[in-house]
This record gives structure tokens, sequence and C-alpha cells, in this order.
């Protein structure tokens, strides 16, 4: 496409894009914080993510969902990076941090992911680690020995995640000896702790109980005081109670994107509605 | 519809199932059964040679077994661990290496290449890899020794460390290192700080394989430890003259024409066979370990 300046802020151009998917332009100054441009994924010949372009808001959760296999995670996975790993993945398009190309040859992925930070599915405790180790693994394995630091970021990132009460007197025990839930919050601590500016978060609530859930999803209320956060979910209502913003994805498309009230109540499009009426998915 | 019962009744299937496993006993019990009888006869045409001396003595000249004297294989044992630690010094960084680029670095360009080779060098005959050291260290040293054999026991060692290595690295699941990389870890700072710490049983596991499959290779050592009927006087001869290793010490006592030494060779089978079982065993309980 035309978009060859990395260096706009794209605020103008979703303003826009907003007024053609739901008709009305936001009410609120939104500040960018990323975005992708025709941003498509295909491993091998399959292609899980088609020409996405969508902008994720500062101090604010944008949910992603849509039916299994709908290209979601693919998608949040392009964001920070991770595909870099994955045999076989080829990524068009761009992916804006900051106006800046995430995917320029010369942008070493280390430093992006520093500055995206990912929470995943199930939780991942570093087996061999304590509490402490896993939370400041981040900052230890990059070399920062000061103790008297690595202790107040630690205590920090485990208030940020809500765990620190429950930790306090075992951060030197093993990180898996900890519940599903507290697991989760440890893996979201060791996300926070190396300051992220924006915060990716993979379906974090799935494997975890109810309760845990929520305790998470109130995490999120309070994180996005200070992170540009994407979640993606299979559960609407959750997406529902913790989003600001809205995309839904169907085949690898974004059908549909706008603020989370008018994505749910009033869809324009007629698969997002189908989606949300719970006719297919 | 026919019900299944109809076409094929229960009781034939019973049958057959009960025929299959007593197949499966069978084959185990074939397995076994060499096992056993090595084990056996070791012990039996061994056991009157084992005594104090046996581990405290040197072998000398075979008058001494002859004419009753004090002899053992003590330079034999001594020489074993030496020449076999010494192949481990050699072949554990490169064959951790080699195992970690076969499992971290699939899209390396050296990585389908490496696995070849170390395939090939697997299966190489163990008597190739003593050549390979007789031209290498022997041959420009002007010497047999025990160095000479801890580089060919090497090559028995590497292919084998690296399978190992590999095989445990796998075994941690993928989400572990994207957890890392999702902190802004480098890729190999991952694998040094999580991924192998969280292997490690495998990987210790690996080199006591190895350790015990080249303890027990004669081959390679004929023209490179050579053999010695003595301790060398100072313990530089150990690494820098012929040293006497047990599977080599073996074969030269079984050849002799005493039969004196026969009985000491099955002895010399029996502290072979207890320390390669008891380094597999050993690695077999470790792995019994934690799965993730």
């Amino acid at each position: 496409m035309m978009l060859e300046t990395a260096t706009d802020t794209g605020k103008e151009r979703f303003k826009t894009r907003e007024m053609s998917l739901i008709g009305q332009a936001p009410a609120k100054e939104l500040d960018v914080r990323m975005e992708t441009r025709d941003l498509s994924v295909r491993y091998g010949q399959v292609k899980a993510v088609k020409s996405v372009s969508v902008p994720v808001y500062n101090k604010m959760v944008t949910a992603l969902i849509g039916p299994s296999g709908c290209g979601k995670t693919t998608f949040l996975r392009a964001l920070n990076r991770m595909h870099d790993l994955t045999r076989g993945a080829v990524i068009t398009g761009k992916v804006l941090l900051d106006g800046n190309d995430i995917y320029h040859p010369k942008v070493n992925p280390v430093t992006i992911r520093r500055r995206i930070g990912m929470v995943f599915q199930k939780p991942t405790p570093f087996p061999t680690m304590s509490i402490f180790n896993n939370v400041v693994a981040g900052l230890r394995l990059v070399g920062i020995k000061d103790k008297k630091f690595l202790n107040e970021v630690c205590e920090k990132a485990l208030t940020s995640a809500a765990l620190f009460d429950e930790v306090k007197d075992r951060l030197s025990s093993p990180g898996g000896s900890l519940s599903g839930g507290q697991q989760q919050r440890l893996s979201i601590a060791r996300a926070l702790a190396i300051e992220p500016e924006v915060l990716l978060m993979d379906e974090p609530t799935s494997s975890l109980d109810p309760q845990s859930s929520a305790r998470i999803e109130d995490l999120i209320h309070e994180l996005k005081e200070n992170y540009a956060i994407v979640i993606v979910t299979h559960n609407l209502q959750q997406a529902g109670r913790v989003s600001d913003y809205t995309g839904f994805f169907y085949l690898g498309e974004l059908i549909e994107f706008g603020e989370t009230e008018k994505i749910f109540t009033n869809p324009v499009n007629r698969k997002t509605e189908e989606y949300l009426t719970g006719k297919f998915g | 519809m026919i019900a299944i019962e109809e076409r094929v009744s229960l009781k034939r299937r019973n049958l057959w199932g009960r025929f299959m496993v007593m197949l499966l006993v069978l084959s185990t019990l074939i397995v076994m059964i060499p096992l056993l009888i090595i084990i056996g006869y070791v012990i039996i045409n061994g056991i009157g040679a084992l005594n104090w001396e046996f581990f405290t003595e040197e072998l000398g000249s075979p008058a001494r077994a002859i004419q009753g004297r004090p002899t053992g294989l003590v330079h034999t044992i001594i020489g074993t661990l030496v020449v076999d630690t010494m192949a481990l010094i050699i072949a554990a960084p490169v064959g951790l290496g080699a195992g970690i680029l076969l499992s971290e670095y699939p899209d390396h360009r050296l990585n389908p290449p490496l696995r070849i080779i170390n395939d090939t060098l697997n299966g190489m005959p163990a008597i190739l890899k003593g050549l390979l050291a007789f031209s290498i260290i022997v041959k420009p040293m002007g010497t047999f020794s025990g160095l000479a054999g801890g580089v060919a026991l090497a090559f028995v060692m590497i292919p084998i460390i690296a399978r190992a290595t590999e095989s445990a690295l796998m075994s941690i699941p993928w989400s572990i290192r994207e957890a890392g990389l999702a902190i802004g870890l480098p890729r190999w700072r991952v694998v040094l700080s999580t991924v192998m710490p969280a292997a490690r049983t495998g990987l210790v596991t690996g080199f006591l394989i190895a350790f015990a499959r080249a303890a027990g290779e004669a081959a390679p050592l004929m023209f490179t430890s050579f053999g010695n009927n003595y301790l060398p006087r100072h313990w530089t001869g150990m690494i820098f003259g012929p040293v006497d290793t047990l599977p080599q010490r073996l074969y030269s006592l079984a050849i002799s024409p005493y039969r004196e030494w026969h009985t000491m060779g099955w002895a010399a089978g029996i502290v072979l066979m207890v320390f390669v079982i008891g380094l597999f065993i050993t690695a077999r309980l470790m792995t019994r370990g934690r799965r993730y």
C-alpha cells in the first residue's frame, strides 16, 4: 500500500477508519501506542491473518475476539515478534510501535520484546527458579545484580500483579509450588518487572478457575492505568467486562473494530452480530 | 444393524488379547535371558580371582600369577577411570554444544549437516575412531598414551552426548522458551538459564550413558592407550604414557596362554560389568524424576 512513512502517528487515519467502521467518531482524544498496517501472517501456504490494520490505544484495553482458529492469537504473537522462532511463518505488512516498524531489519527483536510484554494462555513459571528469581528473571539474566534494586522491582511487580501478600513470606520457594491462578499472576508479575509499555495477554484466564479469573480481570483494570493492553479471549463476557475496544476476527480477517460498548450493543457487521449472539463459533 | 458381538464373539477377542500379551512376555524373556547368562557366566568364572589383592596390586609379569604371588588390576581400574574421565572432559562440551544446536537452532544452516554427521559418527565402528586418535595423537607424539585413548573414547561419547542433549532439551516445553523470549531475553540466555536448568537431569543422564558406553569399548584403546602391566611411576604417565584399561586388559588376559590370567580376565569382566551396569542404573533412576 501507500503507507511508506513509518513516522506519522496514525491517529488521523484511525479516526477516519473508525468512523467508517462504527459510524461515529470516538469521543475522547486517543493516544495510539501501536498499530498494524495490512499485517498478514502465513504459515507456509496457509494464511492465518489477512491484512489486518488496527490501532492499540494507550491506557486502554483492546480485546480480540472470534471463534477458534480465527487468527487472533497468531495476530497477537505477531505484535512482539513471537513468530520469529516459528518455522515457516511469514509476516508481511507493518507493526508500528510509537510509529516505528518493529519488523524493520535493523530492529533487534529482543529490545522490542522488552517494550512489549506478553502473558501466555498457560502459566509458565521457569521450573527451576524461585518465585523471586522468576519475577526478576528479565533483569537478573541480563546482568543486573544490584540486590536492593531487584528486591524493589520484585515487590513492586508482585504488588501490581496482586500476588505480593500471598507470597511475600516464601519468595525463595519454587515458582512451580504456587497454584495455577497464582502462577498466572506470577507470569504477569514477571512481565511487568521489565516495565514494558504494551502488555499482550493471550487468553490469560482460560486455564484458571472463576475466582482466579476474576482476580486477573480486576488486575487488568488496574494495569490499564499505565499500559496499553491487548487481550485475546474466548470469553465474550470477559471481553465485555475488561475492554474499551474490541476487534472481531473471523477466518483471519478483522471483521469489525470499535468501542466495545458499540460492538456489543450495535455491531455493524452481520457476522459480528451472529457471533455475539451465539449463532456460530 | 448387527451388533459387534454377533460378528466376533467377546470370548474370542479376549482369547486373542491374552495370546498377544503372552507373545509380549515371551519376547521380554528372550531379551532378558542373554543378559542373565552373561552376568551369571562372568560371575561364576571370575569370582575366584576377586580378592583384596585384585584391587590393590599391579598385574606384573605372568609369573606372579602362576607362582601365586600377589597380583591384581589396580592399575587397570585407575587407568580406566583416568582415560574415561579425560574422554568425558573432552566430549562433554563438544557434545553439549552440538546437542544445543540440534535442539534449539533448527533454522541454523549447520543443523541438517550436523544431524547427518552426528548420526554417521554414532554409527561408525569404534575401531575407526581409535585409528583416528592413533593418527592425530599417537603418531605425532611417538608414543601410546592415555590421552590418545581419551580422544578415541571422546569420539565414541560425542554423538551419544549430542543426541541425549538434544532429546533432553526437546523434552522441555516450548512455552518455557517463549516465556523467556517474552521478557526480552536473548535466545542464548533463554537456553542457558531457563531450558538447560530444567533439563539438567536429562543432560547428566546423557553424560552417564555416554560414559558407560565408552567404558565398555576395547577396540579403540588397543592402539591408543595400548595397555600397561604396571602403574606409571608418576601420575603424568597416565596421560602421556601407555595406560591399562578394563576392556582392553580383559581381552589381553583372555588371549594369554595362562589359566590364572584367564580367571583374572573373568574377574576384570565382573568389575567392568558392575561399573557399567551401575552407571546405567544410576542414569535410569535419575530420569525417573520430574517430568514437564
